[in-house]
């Protein structure tokens, strides 16, 4: 496997003294080039700030992120985000909260007419092109998930960064999100493979759409717990995978995992408690 | 909206739709335009009624003020006009609104003067609130060193800014200026402090993906900045405003010359009672309509 995406023994402390708390530690990670990697951890395990990492929206305090070989030293326009709660600026339309990005971004590198069609190309993958005069309040929340999607693709990064992105939604939306992610990623691939790291705390969802799984332990210091490798072939049926063996099995070792993490402490406590 | 009405009434002529026509969701563009004109109506009507619903709660309310002046009356000020009676002059005041000799100056432009050096004070005032009110918001250095000084000057009242700046402005303008800087002072705060507000309240969120999608200062400025801090920008205006013709009258009173405020206190002491209440009233109707401008911009500016 070619590394495309390092994390180099990551590390990660906020506050200082007395107020020092460690979120995670020597958190290694090698990923290739058009990979789909889930980050799956119980809340407060520093998935986010891993992600956050990534981004460059903050500076690590020990190891470093590597891209394509080059540290990364701040956000850059290799890499978007789709955010949990959308992130969408209220007073624009749902057009100009795609464009301002695409805008931002390709600035003087393409001609106005270029940045209008891209910005019309992804809203219309996801079916919001004609609500694009529209602002973010008159949406639902998963019309307003997929702009903040058609936003991140448009921009056309090379990593994409997923921080819980259907966390807030109800299951059918969620489900019929899975598939527009997954069919604007493969055929985003077609051009050039994008990698993606995507934050959840939804087992099946992990399974689902990645091609490994990454468990992070329980912080603070959190740490990787295990890497899961997820060798379902593509395109997933949904419906078939709920019996197929691979992903009973997966799902067994991911709960096990998982729920391994959260009795401890609360066994700890009683313990404590007597 | 108009054009859509002229629109559709040129259509209906041309092809007149039947009803049965009309009920039918699909064809032509007959339904379509009896579709809109009933949209249309129905808003008109919806409008219509809430509009007639303030103007009946506005009604009850100014019923409720009257009541409480004329108990007032009736109780403890018997020299104090009565409504009628201040009706009566506010009347005869009126008829002649821009009467422009000297000893009987029309209410008319007494107002406007006072309107005037208000817009021109309220306008310079903003021109530095503004900016210094986004100074202090995005920069820490410029909060501590300029909120103390605003947190000083705020309280300090009109009626001492007043001989202050006479004093201040002896060579330079005299007294047209003293009023000028006085309703500049004193009006200058909410606007700094809300706007100070707004610009530091930029959501977190926000700004993370003006960081994200790679947002340079102007565009942060232009689509994150100011339409985030805009509400509290016109918030503070309006509050402003309300303050800027609240000491207008206290200058006018003190520098005299020409205006509404001094026309209540000349009135005052030339014993003619019903004239000053009457332009108690002309203040406050304005004051009120000054603010209602202000109510709309805001309200504009938040579904934006």
């Amino acid at each position: 496997m070619s590394v495309y995406l390092r994390l180099d023994r990551l590390g990660k402390e906020f506050g200082r003294g007395r107020e020092k708390s460690v979120a995670i530690q020597d958190v290694s990670l090698d990923v290739a080039q058009g990979e789909f990697v889930a980050l799956i951890g119980h809340s407060g395990c520093g998935k986010s700030t891993v992600l956050n990492l990534v981004a460059g929206l903050q500076e690590p305090t020990t190891g470093q992120v590597l891209l394509d070989g080059n540290r990364v030293a701040g956000p850059g326009a290799d890499r978007a985000m789709v955010f949990q709660n959308y992130s969408l600026l209220p007073w624009l339309t749902v057009f100009d909260n795609v464009y301002q990005a695409v805008d931002a971004v390709f600035g003087n590198l393409m001609p106005r007419y270029r940045k209008h069609g891209v910005t019309e190309r992804y809203l219309r993958m996801v079916s919001l092109w004609d609500h694009r005069t529209k602002r973010p309040s008159q949406l639902s929340g998963g019309m307003r998930q997929r702009v903040s999607i058609a936003r991140a693709f448009a921009v056309q990064p090379r990593v994409l960064l997923l921080d819980e992105p259907f966390g807030a939604l109800d299951a059918l939306t969620k489900g019929s999100l899975h598939e527009e992610l997954l069919h604007m990623w493969s055929s985003e691939a077609q051009r050039r493979p994008q990698t993606v790291l995507m934050v959840t705390h939804d087992i099946d969802e992990a399974i689902y759409l990645s091609d490994r799984i990454v468990v992070m332990g329980n912080g603070p210091a959190a740490r990787v717990a295990e890497v899961i490798g997820v060798p379902l072939e593509r395109p997933r049926d949904k419906r078939e995978l709920m019996h197929d063996r691979t992903f009973l099995l997966i799902k067994e070792r991911l709960l096990e995992l998982l729920e391994e993490g959260f009795s401890k402490p609360t066994y700890q406590s009683e313990a404590s408690a007597a | 909206m108009s054009k859509i009405a002229t629109v559709t009434l040129s259509q209906v002529p041309a092809r007149p739709a039947s009803p049965l026509e009309a009920a039918r969701p699909v064809s032509g563009s007959g339904a379509a335009v009896l579709a809109g004109l009933r949209m249309i109506s129905a808003k008109a009507w919806r409008h219509g009624r809430s509009y007639a619903v303030s103007l009946l709660w506005g009604a009850a309310s100014m019923s409720l003020l009257l009541a409480a002046w004329q108990v007032a009356c009736l109780t403890i000020g018997k020299d104090l006009p009565t409504p009628l009676s201040t009706y009566h002059t506010l009347v005869e005041l009126l008829s002649d609104p821009f009467n422009p000799d000297r000893n009987s100056l029309g209410i008319g432009l007494q107002l406007w003067e006072s309107l005037r050096r208000v817009a021109v004070g309220f306008g310079l005032g903003s021109l530095i609130a503004i900016p210094l009110g986004v100074l202090m918001g995005a920069s820490h250095v410029a909060k501590r060193l300029l909120d103390p000084i605003s947190q000083i000057l705020r309280p300090v009242s009109p009626l001492v800014w007043f001989p202050l700046a006479l004093v201040a402005f002896k060579a330079a303008g005299g007294t047209a200026s003293a009023s000028l800087f006085t309703i500049l002072i004193t009006s200058l705060w909410p606007t700094v402090i809300s706007t100070a507000f707004g610009v530091s309240s930029v959501p977190e969120d926000y700004r993370t993906v003006a960081r994200v999608f790679q947002f340079s200062r102007d565009r942060y400025l232009l689509k994150v900045l100011i339409p985030h801090a805009l509400p509290h920008i016109l918030t503070g205006l309006r509050v402003s405003m309300g303050i800027a013709w609240l000491v207008i009258v206290a200058t006018e009173m003190l520098s005299g010359g020409v205006g509404i405020g001094f026309f209540a206190w000349d009135s005052y002491n030339a014993g003619s009672y019903e004239k000053m209440v009457a332009a108690v009233v002309v203040i406050g109707v304005v004051g009120l309509l000054l603010d209602r401008v202000f109510d709309l911009l805001l309200r504009r500016a938040q579904r934006a």
